[in-house]
């Protein structure tokens, strides 16, 4: 080992402590890279994967009937490469072990090998036997929801007709890799599920002999989707074809792709805040080295060492720091990754989900590692390379300090003169004590960064289910009933009010924009009061539907680019395409996607029908909603009834946990931040100043006053730092809240003041934690030493 | 910061001279300090007793490594002997804890050192104010810097002062808080002969006019002829300790 080398060990052997704090807190943005990056790049890999070799269809188009033959017309459309007929059903399944009813969407098998467009992947049993009525798969979700295995049986209301299945297997499919009901914002395995079943026990239930009421088209390469859904819906039109829709429709696919696009956004957005801190602490590390070693450098420099040679010294001891960060950074990155994944295989469900971390992200890491250090000691390596050998080994030029804004204005004499030595420290090297305060906001920014989905996730929920979906029960028809089935509800014991509602998909069109949504015809609210649907505006303000127009969602109006007073072309996609015109009334906040209401009954005016609901909404005597459910399954056609309470404990059992780590996590990186940055500007601080803390303490100060001096700087940069912390971190809120919003789903950027509270908590508490270790440090001063030298 | 006044610390009077009632500011009796230095044991006081006098200016004199800042760092309260004791009136400074020996640095003592220590972001009024902000019943700090010679730079910030003013700015501070005893280690080896002999009259004034008891350190035997007692030391012993017939002015003395 050459003398030099030694040189870069004992260097570090040094400034261990400071090479940790460096190294931590860039071990902090490498593993928040590796653990984004790595499983965005799995659950990428698994979804591509599974919508490959699952067969997972390119579009879907529901309709009311049509015969079998249709299928191969729409097969020889151009672009198409496979298309499938087949039979879909909600029905309503009655469980042993459960008071209310659970919902299933069935779908038709075709054979004994099951459908060839979105492949059944079984995970227990055997498929089907086509030719023995009632054998049914469900999904894996609602199985394991229910401890239900092959063999087990269930009683399903088909078609109104009361009947056991046989469940013969458990399965998957690349439609249903997020089991949740087509138009609900929350999954409900204990009340939802997808079921499979013979073709021939559907079509009888729906009176569908020879017919089909759902095609899966499967996409060529070249294909435009668009073009090709055109089509599509030009065949349908006359058997009541509801549009087709894409893999974007899908609600599965929807909350899949939408977890990708929130771990690229934490990709990009978490690991920039860290690395900066990274190169801010190597540039003050480093610097200080240099400032340390001048005249060792002067000396080297003599011997006849080149100015390559000292770069490449500094810069080898900055590159240890960057590799054993990168390794921590890398091995952490890989165990959260690992956990985040498994936590997203609870909620997704594939065949093959595998944590993979590939060698271009490690590498990618590494080399982010080493720019980091780079960048961070450029500056410093600089000027160890320009210093004069002559130069370097003359002591370095007092610091100069004048007179500035604080002695002419005055000012200055209403400070203690202790407390303007901190003062002039800090305008001295305005750099640095930017950097240092830019250093401790970033602390406060990355925990609000990391905390405050949270509180979206609440406000998303208050919202949705606090202030507009009143109802605590909602009761879907399979088909629609006449109204007096609201009278019905009432009559149940328990139930307190009923709002019911007409829901029909419809083509919105405003100019060549057009959109496929479902529309809700909204009654009002009996026995009256308040309404249980409370639709808000913007500002949280109730709007009332409107008898003569339409209330748009707000990410709806936007896709069709229309305000309030514009007028849209409403096209009933039913088996008769009535169409009308009507002015949207007002837009709502409506954070679950594209909304869109109606009075009941105008649009029964325009669908020419009287007194059809399609479902209704119900209030409920809380200590009386078992009772009611159990009711309710008396009820004829009830294809689902949504239980609001069931469904929210069951979403925050779920999500209560992973935000729980995240902010457990978020909270340990932020303090790393708060703790190497504090560490690192007192360890220099002590280090430039030892001389000047020693006279004091030698002068008579005490040592808690000579750290309350260190303190008082520390307190200025905190003050400062953390408003500035705080407007940092709602800054790249916002940042990474626009990076997630998609056409459909809108997230407010809600950052409650308890968010506040604790990032600013944290790094107090950082703070402390580095003021202790000073207060030590300044006990182990050695006072005669520094009135033995000059420096 | 408390102010809490030393009932031990003798108050220093008003007029004084070797020729007052002699009284024992310091006893020092049987004081050894050994520094271990890994292996080796350094022994740098070997049994010291002595006694120092109110009023008294004192010159430490001996070689380089024969103990004198170390028994000068004793007296301050820097640093605490090994084995015997020293007693400043009634302090027991052998023993007094480190919190006791800050409070009593902070109100009885002035230092003066060879390397000035100031605090280079302070102007010299603000590193005298330094001190008279903690201290119990300090001078202006103004005034301590026209005691010295140096009202008019008041507001320079030390690299704008040359060495000997600066060492006048640090006299101004251990003499503005009116300590019980004044301890220059070397006060004039940083500096040249003419600003050296400047340095050396405020401290004698310091002496004659507010009767402040002052050792000073040096290797300059010619500087010993200004005090009233010169106390020579040898490998950490006291080699011999006599009494000037005559104090020599500061201006006489020639190196
Ligand atoms: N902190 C210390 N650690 C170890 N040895 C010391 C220490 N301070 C002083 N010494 C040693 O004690 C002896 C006396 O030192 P010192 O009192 O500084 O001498 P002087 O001031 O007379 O030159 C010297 O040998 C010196 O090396
Ligand atoms: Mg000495």
């Amino acid at each position: 080992m050459k003398a030099i080398d030694r040189k870069v060990l004992r260097d570090l052997s040094l400034m261990r402590s400071a090479a940790v704090s460096i190294g931590l807190v860039l071990a902090c943005g490498i593993a928040t890279f590796v653990m984004s990056t790595s499983t965005l790049d799995s659950l990428r890999r698994a979804l591509t994967d599974y919508a490959r070799t699952g067969r997972l269809g390119h579009i879907f188009a529901p309709l009311v009937r049509a015969p079998s033959g249709l299928v191969e017309r729409i097969e020889t459309l151009p672009g198409v490469a496979a298309a499938e007929a087949r039979i879909t059903a909600e029905i309503l399944l009655l469980l042993p072990d459960f008071e209310e009813p659970a919902s299933a969407r069935a779908i038709s098998l075709p054979g004994i090998d099951g459908p060839v467009l979105n492949r059944i992947h079984l995970r227990a049993g055997r498929m089907p036997d086509p030719l023995r009525s009632g054998e049914i798969l469900i999904g894996e979700s609602f199985a394991a929801a229910h401890g239900l295995r092959p063999g087990d049986r269930l009683e399903a209301i088909l078609s109104g007709r009361l009947q056991t299945l046989e469940i013969t297997g458990i399965a998957l499919s690349a439609e249903f890799i997020y089991e949740i009901r087509e138009g609900d914002l929350l999954p409900d395995p204990r009340r939802f599920t997808v079921l499979w079943i013979g073709e021939a026990d559907l079509a009888a239930a729906g009176d569908l002999d020879g017919a089909f009421n759902s095609v899966v088209l499967l996409l060529e390469p070249s294909a435009t989707a668009r073009a090709v859904m055109d089509a599509v819906d030009g065949l349908l039109e006359p058997y009541g074809g509801a549009g087709a829709g894409d893999r974007d429709d899908q609600m599965s696919w929807r909350a899949v792709t939408g977890e990708l696009d929130q771990l690229r956004a934490m990709a990009i957005i978490a690991p920039i805040l860290f690395l900066a801190v990274a190169a801010f602490l190597f540039n003050m590390t480093i610097s200080r080295l240099v400032d340390r070693q001048r005249e060792i450098i002067g000396l080297l420099k003599a011997f006849g060492y080149s100015g390559g040679a000292i770069a490449r010294h500094f810069l080898r001891l900055a590159f240890v720091i960057a590799a054993l960060g990168a390794i921590v950074g890398i091995a952490v990155g890989a165990w959260l990754g690992r956990a985040l994944t498994a936590t997203y295989a609870s909620w997704f469900r594939f065949p093959v989900f595998d944590y993979v971390l590939r060698p271009g992200i490690i590498i990618t890491a590494t080399a982010i590692s080493a720019g980091c250090a780079l960048l961070g000691t450029l500056f410093a390596v600089r000027r160890a390379v320009r210093l004069e050998p002559a130069a370097a080994m003359r002591p370095p030029t007092p610091p100069q300090y004048h007179r500035g804004v604080m002695e002419w204005s005055g000012a200055i004499r209403y400070v203690p003169a202790s407390l303007r030595m901190v003062l002039r420290q800090c305008a001295r090297r305005p750099v640095r004590t930017t950097l240092t305060l830019l250093g401790l906001s970033f602390g406060v920014a990355i925990m609000v960064l990391g905390t405050y989905s949270a509180d979206v996730i609440d406000e998303l929920m208050d919202l949705q289910f606090g202030r507009v979906q009143r109802q605590d029960l909602t009761v879907l028809f399979t088909e629609s009933r006449e109204g007096r089935c609201v009278h019905e509800c009432l009559g149940i014991e328990g139930v307190l009010a009923a709002q019911s509602f007409r829901a029909v998909p419809v083509r919105l069109r405003a100019g060549h924009r057009s959109r496929r949504v479902a529309l809700l015809g909204m009654d009002a609210t009996r026995p009256g009061g308040e309404a249980l649907v409370a639709l808000r505006d913007e500002a949280g303000g109730q709007v009332v539907v409107p008898s003569d127009g339409l209330l748009l969602s707000t990410a709806l109006a936007d896709l069709l680019a229309v305000r309030a007073g514009d007028m849209i072309e409403v096209e009933v996609l039913a088996e008769e395409r009535r169409r009308f015109e009507m002015p949207v009334a007002a837009t709502v906040a409506d954070l679950s996607g594209l909304g869109a209401w109606i009075s009941g009954d105008p649009l029964r005016v325009a669908l020419r029908e009287q007194d059809r609901v399609s479902g209704v909404h119900l209030g409920v005597d809380r200590s009386m909603e078992a009772e009611v459910l159990r009711d309710l399954r008396e009820l004829p056609a009830v294809r689902a009834v949504l239980v609001k309470r069931a469904a929210l404990a069951g979403f925050e059992e779920t999500i209560a946990r992973s935000i729980l780590r995240m902010r457990i996590a978020n909270t340990v990186f932020a303090m790393i931040i708060a703790v190497g940055v504090v560490l690192s500007s007192m360890r220099i601080a002590l280090q430039e100043r030892g001389r000047d803390l020693a006279t004091l303490r030698v002068l008579g100060f005490t040592r808690g006053e000579v750290t309350g001096l260190l303190l008082a700087e520390l307190l200025l940069l905190l003050v400062l730092a953390i408003p500035l912390g705080l407007v940092i971190g709602h800054w790249f809120a916002a940042l990474a809240t626009a990076f997630m919003q998609t056409e459909t789903q809108r997230f407010p950027l809600v950052i409650r003041p308890a968010t506040d509270a604790l990032a600013v908590l944290v790094l107090a508490g950082g703070a402390a934690l580095a003021a202790a270790t000073v207060h030590f440090r300044i006990a182990r001063l050695d006072l005669a030493a520094t009135l033995r030298t000059a420096e | 910061m408390a102010h809490a006044s030393d009932p031990a610390a003798p108050q220093p009077r008003s007029t004084a001279g070797h020729d007052a009632l002699p009284r024992p500011i310091f006893v020092v009796r049987g004081v050894t300090r050994v520094y271990r230095m890994g292996e080796v044991d350094v022994h740098a006081l070997r049994g010291i007793d002595l006694d120092l006098f109110e009023g008294e200016f004192v010159v430490l004199l001996g070689p380089s490594g024969s103990g004198k800042s170390t028994l000068l760092n004793v007296l301050g309260g820097l640093d605490q002997p090994t084995d015997g004791h020293i007693a400043f009136g009634g302090l027991d400074l052998s023993r007094a804890g480190e919190a006791r020996r800050t409070r009593y640095r902070r109100e009885s003592v002035g230092f003066v050192f060879q390397f000035y220590n100031l605090i280079p972001s302070l102007t010299a009024l603000e590193n005298v104010a330094l001190v008279t902000d903690i201290a119990r019943d300090p001078m202006p700090a103004a005034e301590a810097l026209e005691l010295v010679g140096l009202g008019p730079r008041r507001d320079h910030f030390p690299a704008q002062l040359s060495g000997g003013e600066q060492q006048r700015v640090a006299i101004a501070r251990a003499v503005a808080k009116r300590p019980g005893v004044l301890l220059c280690d070397e006060p004039t080896g940083a500096l040249d002969v003419e600003t050296g002999s400047l340095v050396l009259e405020v401290i004698d004034r310091v002496n004659r006019e507010i009767g402040t008891t002052t050792v000073v350190i040096t290797h300059n035997a010619v500087i010993a002829r200004m005090a009233h007692r010169v106390i020579a030391l040898r490998d950490g012993r006291i080699e011999s300790d006599a009494r000037n017939e005559v104090r020599a002015h500061p201006s006489e003395l020639r190196w």
